[in-house]
């Protein structure tokens, strides 16, 4: 649970929040006791507007503070006012018969327990990022509830001996005794370090940066929606709850021996389920679920409570909201607030701070305004509330409760995703499913730049429910780009009911890269349309695009005019004309021209030269293909042929596929093959891929890598894609084991290096993996937050694996990529893995012979390495097959290590 | 450390190479793919390795030994053991700034830029470590720039 590199951090959080608590529980029970002896509970939502404007005022204070001064000032600032507002209102006791002591009072808790909020949250948020939050928040919160037991226990063993007002002196001291864990708390948090980067960034409290977190962020809107709508229950509850008390108990000392007792019990019951269940709680059902799991249960509870007040049943009453009251307050700290906390983890530090500030300074002040006034106004019977329309008001909070809970979840993905991707998305977030986008868009076509146009364009064409009328108003845009995007759009759409827009395109237009595309278009969606006069065009791009369409349209046998036409171009003198009937050739696709593409390839022009590569691969029969790989093989054209090879498409892959089983996938001239294929993609390549990752192991990281930019989801392929990141998953968990090993070992350094860089070789293959199975989408965004390898955006990456890939796989991939020391994971593996027996043999021989797994050239090159500087004795037929390695720094380090024994 | 102590393996060649501020981000794999290209040079002290004006199309890394860089008589700086010079050479041939010459007796290894091409086309993670490289020195001298031209009132 707690890592042994979190545990000092974890220790020194818990006890300062310990003492604060504890001081504070003491002034509340005090202050209660003593308002509830001297006032009636009608007058209590007086005290939640009081408390609601002074929340405000010292919520805005704080948010100044935390902008002008380091995090390390405003906890020292926080101490300091607290402590005095506890020693002053013992000094003003005199006037606690006043009643305006009485309300700021009982109002100054609130102050005391909104400041300790925010300084603590507000240093827990930046000190772990989503995972250790989602593990730790529970645990660094709880210091605070055996900190009020032990408050609310020392109240009612201390009020017989010193009375009710004394107490505070006892408050003052334990709030005093914070102080002292202060400076070795900010010793090891090294909290000045971390608010320098975004000290300028920190929460604001004016309205309008409220007004626009809430409106920019659906997340922080949510869940402040949220807090306000638990906290207003609690308010109504406690208001119910406490008129039954005051009509039980008398004076002073009973009311306080009794909250402290209840307050004991709740605390209690709330430190076993924070300690026992919140974190696990949320892994297991869920952050929807563990959401509204408090509202639901308030609901049915709440049902006999009301019951029993309708039938004027005191004691039942009293017992019920009793319970209630306990319920409430016990899962609204034991699991929601944490909860609700860590949701906002994956949100910036600023942001986060922000939303702490205003769910903390803001929501809970509104929520006592709100309910202090409805509270107020409701009619009153003989100066008594009416309880059924509480009842009924709670009801409806309850309900509110429950809606924004179970929204909560979806904001948190989408900010997971924007959280690793980048901070920096555009507000305007299109849906194009919309009437309102798509008239927005429309605005774009017609009014907005040529760039503007296009990406507009991009857009909708990804979409063909909508984007017809896109189309038609593109295709008479004033901008020639523009009505090429959309010529080629219709073209690769087939989009033959715009074919009349298409034909005034073609009669009006004067461009003439227009011209030769919208030829190519009509030809497309129209093949019967007569282009023929366009076939002597003077300019030879729309002449070609005319011999093209017109050999596209009919039989080669009975056109002969278009056909003498490009006979004629192919021995034309100028290389231009001889690079268009080869593009022409390529295109047609035709068995004919194969003898003269292969015959052109020698032309002493580089252009015709390319121009037949590319008709040949576009051609694309064996003979073609294997002309060009042989081109491939012993020449260093290779870009050029790569670049035929991949305008060829699929054709290539049989080619490709005997060229890389003769070479074993060795080498780079194959791995720039099977990169092709990646970029290539289609069903044919993705097959090859897969078959050369079964039969290829050793290059499992290139392979994949060409499988990932396929982008190709083979269902075919799943069972193997789950058996490989299984076994993938069980090589990393040994492979910490080695590492941590290794690293016990002053000799085996540069091993424990290479086995690093295999464990991250590992995580790429596995988050490949995971994108041909799973939301390839939010891998992808996990694979960026892996990339920028800063704390936080690799605990995001983790969590968005964590809820996109199956439990199966999440549980034992977040243990070995996040943020934790080698013994802590492996301490967290041995749990639910036999860790691997390693000696120095073992390990050597595991990395040499691929043992489990094939090892890289380079992890094997250093244990030949290590073995050498470190003269241990080895046998010569270990070595000798790495002599011959293709690998030039294996082969070279197996020489050496050969060498030198000899030599000895 | 080796058999022929003149002569470094090539792994630790590619030791080499990650030592180096340019390659400490680009992994050992990728750096054997390099390794190779590493050119071993002896030159003796007082020898001019690069002249200032001429076009360069390498980059040097210094393994033994010390060079002075240097415009004429005036020394801009001393470079030392996995110091490196000429590294934008690599990808740009251009006329060196300075002229570089050797304080001591040296070993320096070269890369050429032709083969370091062949290995970023085959390769794309050491273009890519490079770029990186790149964006930081930018970035750097941007942040320079903006405190150099920030009022100081």
């Amino acid at each position: 649970m707690i890592r042994k590199s979190e545990s000092k951090l974890v220790e020194k959080l818990f006890i300062f929040e310990f003492f604060q608590g504890a001081a504070i529980a003491i002034f509340f029970t005090t202050a209660i006791s003593i308002f509830l002896e001297r006032k009636p509970t009608s007058e209590l939502p007086v005290v939640f507007i009081i408390s609601a404007i002074l929340l405000w005022i010292f919520g805005f204070i704080y948010s100044k503070l935390e902008n002008k001064l380091p995090f390390r000032s405003v906890i020292l600032t926080v101490l300091i006012f607290n402590l005095s507002v506890i020693v002053l209102f013992r000094l003003l006791m005199q006037y606690q018969s006043e009643s305006w002591f009485l309300f700021l009072f009982i109002s100054f808790f609130n102050v005391l327990y909104l400041l300790n909020n925010l300084e603590f949250w507000g240093l827990s948020a930046l000190l772990f990022d989503v995972r250790q939050s989602k593990r730790l928040f529970g645990i660094v919160s709880a210091g605070d509830v055996p900190a009020k037991m032990l408050g609310y226990l020392t109240a009612l063993i201390m009020i017989p001996y010193i009375g009710t007002a004394n107490l505070l002196w006892v408050a003052a001291i334990l709030m005093s005794i914070a102080f002292f864990i202060f400076k070795p708390l900010m010793a090891i948090a090294n909290v000045d370090k971390l608010d320098k980067p975004s000290s300028h960034h920190h929460a604001t409290f004016s309205f309008k940066t409220i007004a626009l977190a809430f409106k920019v962020n659906p997340l922080i809107r949510k869940i402040a929606l949220v807090s306000f709508f638990s906290f207003t229950c609690l308010i109504t509850v406690t208001y119910v709850f406490y008129g039954y008390v005051k009509q039980e108990f008398e004076n002073d000392k009973e009311l306080a021996a009794f909250f402290a007792i209840f307050f004991a019990i709740v605390r209690g019951i709330t430190l076993v389920i924070k300690l026992a269940g919140t974190n696990r709680l949320v892994n297991k059902i869920g952050l929807q679920k563990s959401l509204v799991l408090t509202p639901v249960l308030l609901f049915f509870l709440c049902l006999p409570a009301l019951y029993f007040s309708g039938q004027d049943n005191f004691i039942n009453t009293f017992y019920m909201f009793g319970v209630v009251a306990v319920m409430l307050e016990v899962l609204r700290s034991a699991i929601l607030t944490p909860v609700l906390l860590a949701s906002m983890q994956p949100l910036p530090t600023h942001q986060r701070l922000r939303g702490h500030t205003i769910i903390k300074g803001f929501m809970d002040p509104v929520a006592f305004f709100f309910t202090g006034i409805v509270l107020l106004i409701l009619p009153r019977v003989e100066g008594k509330v009416d309880f059924s329309l509480v009842s009924l008001f709670l009801l409806l909070m309850i309900i509110g409760w429950i809606y924004f809970s179970l929204t909560v979840e979806k904001d948190y993905i989408e900010t997971l995703k924007v959280a690793v991707r980048d901070r920096t998305l555009n507000a305007r977030d299109i849906s194009i499913s919309d009437k309102d986008s798509l008239s927005y868009l429309m605005n774009r076509l017609i009014t907005g730049s040529e760039k503007e146009v296009i990406s507009v364009l991009q857009l909708v064409s990804s979409q063909p429910e909508y984007n017809k009328e896109f189309l038609e108003k593109a295709l008479h845009h004033n901008s020639a780009n523009v009505q090429l995007y959309a010529l080629n759009v219709v073209k690769l759409q087939k989009a033959t009911e715009l074919l009349p827009q298409v034909k005034d395109v073609l009669k009006a237009t004067e461009d003439k890269r227009v011209l030769s595309q919208v030829i190519g278009t009509v030809s497309a969606i129209a093949p019967k349309e007569d282009l023929s006069e366009y076939i002597n065009h003077p300019d030879p791009e729309v002449s070609q695009s005319a011999t093209l369409a017109l050999l596209f349209q009919s039989d080669l046998k009975t056109d002969k005019k278009a056909e003498s036409e490009l006979e004629k171009l192919l021995a034309s003198a100028d290389s231009k004309d001889r690079i268009n009937a080869l593009k022409i050739a390529g295109e047609l696709n035709s068995f004919a021209y194969s003898s003269k593409v292969v015959e052109m390839m020698q032309d002493p022009s580089p252009g015709v030269k390319q121009a037949s590569r590319m008709a040949a691969a576009k051609i694309g029969t064996a003979e073609l293909i294997n002309v060009l790989l042989l081109e491939f093989a012993s020449t260093n054209n290779d870009a050029e042929v790569l670049q035929a090879l991949a305008s060829g498409g699929p054709s290539a892959v049989a080619g490709i596929k005997d060229f890389l089983f003769k070479q074993k996938c060795n080498g780079t001239k194959c791995r720039k093959l099977v990169s092709l294929l990646g970029k290539m993609g289609g069903s044919e390549s993705v097959k090859l891929l897969e078959e050369c990752l079964r039969r290829f192991p050793e290059n499992a990281n290139t392979i994949l890598l060409s499988l990932h930019q396929a982008n190709i989801k083979s269902s075919e392929s799943e069972e193997q894609y789950l058996l490989t990141i299984r076994e993938n998953l069980v090589a990393a968990s040994h492979m910490l084991f080695k590492i941590q090993f290794a690293r016990q070992h002053k000799t085996h350094q540069i091993i424990s290096r290479a086995l690093e860089l295999e464990l991250l070789g590992i995580r790429n293959k596995c988050l490949w993996l995971f994108s041909f199975l799973y939301d390839s989408d939010k891998i992808k965004r996990a694979q960026i937050g892996f990339t920028l390898n800063t704390k936080e955006s690799v605990a995001n990456a983790l969590e968005l694996i964590s809820v996109t890939v199956p439990k199966e796989f999440a549980v034992s991939f977040s243990i070995i990529y996040e943020n934790a020391t080698i013994d802590d994971k492996c301490m967290q593996l041995k749990k639910s893995i036999h860790p691997p027996l390693l000696s120095d043999a073992a390990l050597v021989k595991n990395i040499l012979f691929d043992v489990d797994y094939v090892f890289n050239n380079w992890t094997k090159s250093c244990v030949l390495y290590s073995l050498a500087e470190n003269k241990i004795d080895v046998n010569f037929e270990f070595i000798e097959p790495f002599r011959s390695s293709e690998n030039k720094v294996l082969k070279n380090t197996a020489d050496f290590l050969v060498e030198k024994y000899a030599l000895n | 450390m080796t058999v022929d102590k003149n002569r470094l393996l090539l792994i630790e060649r590619v030791l080499l190479l990650k030592s180096l501020s340019i390659f400490e981000e680009t992994p050992e794999t990728i750096l054997a793919e390099i390794a190779h290209l590493l050119e071993e040079q002896e030159v003796e002290e007082n020898t001019t390795i690069v002249s200032e004006g001429e076009i360069g199309n390498c980059m040097y890394i210094i393994f033994r030994g010390t060079v002075k860089v240097h415009k004429g008589k005036q020394l801009l700086a001393l470079l030392e053991e996995k110091d490196f010079f000429g590294e934008l050479s690599l990808l740009d041939a251009e006329a060196r700034s300075a002229s570089v010459t050797t304080v001591t007796d040296c070993i320096i290894f070269r890369i050429d830029q032709e083969p370091f091409y062949d290995v970023m086309e085959s390769c794309p993670e050491v273009a890519k470590g490079i770029i990186q490289i790149l964006c930081k020195r930018l970035r750097t001298a941007n942040q320079k720039i903006f405190e150099l031209t920030k009022p100081s009132w």
